[in-house]
């Protein structure tokens, strides 16, 4: 992927810039709102991430002007404000993700992978489809290898969730947001009992697990 | 801007006292002249009738007898010594009687009516008296009184005067003294104003004296109140009543901060340990899991610091601007939904009542939070084979009420209290993992929400497991004012 990278702390960019370009993306670095501006028109990115706190242009003004000028890529604020309403405020100036500083690495790499795949055309499909798994996000189905599979409302969700971001890592605070749709900090692994109750039913009685733990970062669908 | 002038005088009293003597003494001035003018004016009234009456006297005796008459008449009174002046002058106006030396010219010019008249007098004893010419003569000392002239047939005149000097001299010395007395009231008003403004400034000097020692890091002073309800006593109330507050603030901040030092030298101290190991660690897989083993104890101190500033800003109350409209019992079902299956796996059976339409004016997300700690620290308690009931209704105090009730050891009637409070405070028991915290957290959202937080005995030893333990949460009905309570 092509990723434009505004951060003004070049300690900081330089980290995201190396990080991203170990996971195999080309990276662009722009230094301020204007100059990421300047590039982001210029060129086509796959997504961008946006440091919010900048000198000159800040990163909430610089991703208006952005879609202002009807510029839909995809984009992830960085922030050190850790409050929701900044989240809130974060995504209503256009962001499509929001991330607290400080961060690990794989979730900023989970997180945007995410974003680019929402992108994708072929996630407005009403089916989908990972190795012999498939859902029919209609009738509100899950299969595997021909056989129904019995989910409860939420567990649908969780498994769509998966699905959509098959292959990637996502980590448990993308799950709490994206599937119970809360920003909070849970105190105990509430995540890791859901995941377990639905690795039973699409795992157990197949010889090839799909729904692996990725340690120290996440989840991870795979045929 | 250094004037050298005491610091009394720059003051705002000072200038209002000044202010209110000069308008005193301008109205004074004003009032003072017009009486004057008045009372000099009655006076001269007076004498026009007198004069008037003389002056027809003479007139008559001329209509009877004729210039001799008249000559005699003015002559007569002249020597009599009254309380008239006299002269009579023939066509050349030479003088043919009396004790004036001559028509003075207004009186010419306005034959018959009344009409100021100076003149200068001799000392005692001598019997002339002499119009005023020009400027001093000698011993004569200056009149002042009023005069008619009239003419007679033949071109004879004839004139008639006062003199007033004495009634207006009484008047003009009045006068003065009452303008000398003004002077005085305005130099005491003054004056007063002075020490008025000396202590009222002494006061406000005292407020800023505070101002500066807490500007200079004492946050215990106090402002000086005399508590008479004044201005000046309300505002150090005010000002006293911010400061504690401020304290309260920094109290809990430094509190915060010697907790997070406490939470977080305990976990880095073991990290750093097992990195320091490391380093002389061969075996790549070893390795590996040291640095994985690691990096999560570092995120698990991350969460304890984003615990702890998310804690300390909902404190200070900062979020309350943005409440909204929220639905308690959907919040309820969701928390419910997300902990089942955390209680299921532990073998606990998990119960949920819930009243419908629910609303309170919150923030969801806290909300939400709060009831998860609960629930989270009520699994954490209960043992396998025991219950957790989750209820949300309208209770009959008209409040409503969420409550989280395990089956677990408890907590002791002495100690619910302490711990309660000790919960606010972030106190030591945050040694065992996630807890204290978080029930730190739910005081604090309660708290925000304008709700509060009790602990009560549980269902009971049904289970013969313990007492039990009912955490209550209880918050005012939406649309029902929410008071602005002191964190």
């Amino acid at each position: 992927m092509r990723i434009l990278v505004v951060e003004d702390d070049d300690r900081a960019a330089l980290y995201l810039k190396k990080g991203l370009q170990e996971a195999g993306h080309v990276v662009d670095h722009a230094a301020n709102g204007h100059e990421g501006l300047d590039l982001a028109t210029s060129h086509d990115y796959d997504v961008m991430i946006v440091d919010r706190m900048m000198p000159r242009l800040d990163g909430l003004s610089m991703i208006e002007r952005l879609r202002a000028e009807d510029n839909r890529t995809p984009v992830l604020v960085l922030s050190a404000l850790a409050e929701v309403d900044d989240r809130v405020e974060g995504l209503k100036a256009g962001g499509d993700d929001y991330l607290t500083k400080p961060f690990a690495f794989t979730e900023l790499n989970a997180r945007i992978e995410a974003l680019a795949r929402r992108m994708n055309p072929e996630a407005a499909e009403a089916r989908i489809k990972v190795g012999d798994l498939e859902i029919d996000l209609l009738a509100r189905t899950a299969h595997r290898a021909g056989r129904k599979l019995l989910l409860q409302p939420r567990e649908f969700k969780l498994l769509h969730f998966l699905m959509q971001n098959a292959g990637q890592v996502v980590t448990r605070t993308m799950l709490l947001e994206k599937v119970w749709d809360y920003h909070f900090d849970p105190q105990t692994n509430v995540i890791d009992v859901h995941i377990s109750r639905l690795r039973t039913k699409i795992d157990k009685d197949f010889d090839v697990a799909m729904l692996h733990t990725v340690r120290g970062a996440g989840y991870r669908l795979e045929a | 801007m250094s004037f050298d002038l005491p610091r009394a005088l720059k003051t705002a009293t000072f200038r209002f006292a000044s202010l209110g003597a000069g308008m005193f003494m301008l109205f004074s001035v004003f009032i003072l002249w017009f009486v004057y003018g008045s009372a000099e004016a009655a006076i001269e009234r007076q004498a026009d009738r007198s004069l008037r009456a003389e002056v027809e006297d003479l007139v008559g005796i001329y209509a009877t007898g004729g210039l001799n008459r008249v000559n005699r008449a003015v002559l007569e009174r002249t020597l009599g010594q009254g309380e008239y002046l006299y002269l009579l002058v023939d066509p050349f106006s030479e003088r043919i009687s009396g004790g004036l030396t001559a028509i003075p010219a207004n009186a010419l010019e306005r034959i018959g009516e009344p009409v100021r008249f100076v003149f200068q007098r001799p000392g005692m004893g001598e019997s002339t008296r002499s119009v005023i010419g020009g400027g001093n003569e000698g011993a004569l000392s200056r009149h002042r009184g009023r005069a008619i002239a009239v003419g007679l047939p033949g071109d004879f005149r004839l004139m008639v005067a006062m003199d007033l000097e004495q009634e207006l001299e009484i008047l003009s010395r009045t006068g003065s003294d009452v303008w000398r007395v003004l002077v005085l009231i305005g130099a005491l008003s003054l004056i007063a104003g002075y020490l008025l403004a000396r202590r009222f400034a002494s006061r406000v000097d005292a407020l800023d004296q505070v101002a500066r020692r807490v500007m200079a890091g004492d946050l215990g002073i106090r402002a000086p109140r005399n508590h008479t309800g004044d201005e000046l006593d309300n505002l150090s109330a005010s000002l006293n009543a911010m400061l504690e507050r401020l304290q309260r603030l920094m109290d809990a901040t430094r509190h915060a901060g010697d907790a997070i030092a406490h939470d977080l030298r305990t976990p880095l101290t073991r990290v750093r340990a097992r990195l320091e190991t490391s380093r002389e660690e061969t075996d790549p897989a070893q390795f590996s899991f040291t640095i994985e083993e690691s990096l999560h104890q570092i995120d698990e101190l991350l969460g304890v610091f984003d615990a702890v500033l998310r804690l300390s800003r909902l404190r200070a109350g900062e979020r309350r601007a943005a409440f909204q409209k929220t639905d308690l019992t959907e919040i309820a079902l969701d928390v419910s939904e997300l902990y089942e299956a955390v209680a299921d796996e532990k073998g606990a059976a998990f119960a949920t009542e819930v009243s419908e339409d629910v609303v309170v004016l919150g923030d969801r997300s806290l909300l939400f939070q709060a009831v998860c700690n609960l629930v989270d620290n009520a699994i954490k308690y209960t043992p396998s084979g025991g219950g957790i009931t989750l209820r949300l209704r309208h209770n009959n105090a008209g409040l409503i009420e969420l409550s989280v009730t395990d089956t677990g050891p408890g907590v002791a009637p002495e100690d619910r209290e302490r711990i309660t409070e000790r919960f606010v405070r972030l106190d030591h028991s945050r040694n065992e993992p996630g807890s204290g915290l978080g029930l730190a957290m739910v005081v604090a959202v309660a708290d925000l929400h304008s709700g509060r937080l009790t602990i009560e005995d549980g269902s009971g030893s049904t289970m013969g497991e313990g007492r039990g333990l009912r955490a209550v949460l209880t918050f005012p009905r939406f649309g029902e004012a929410i008071a602005v309570g002191e964190p």
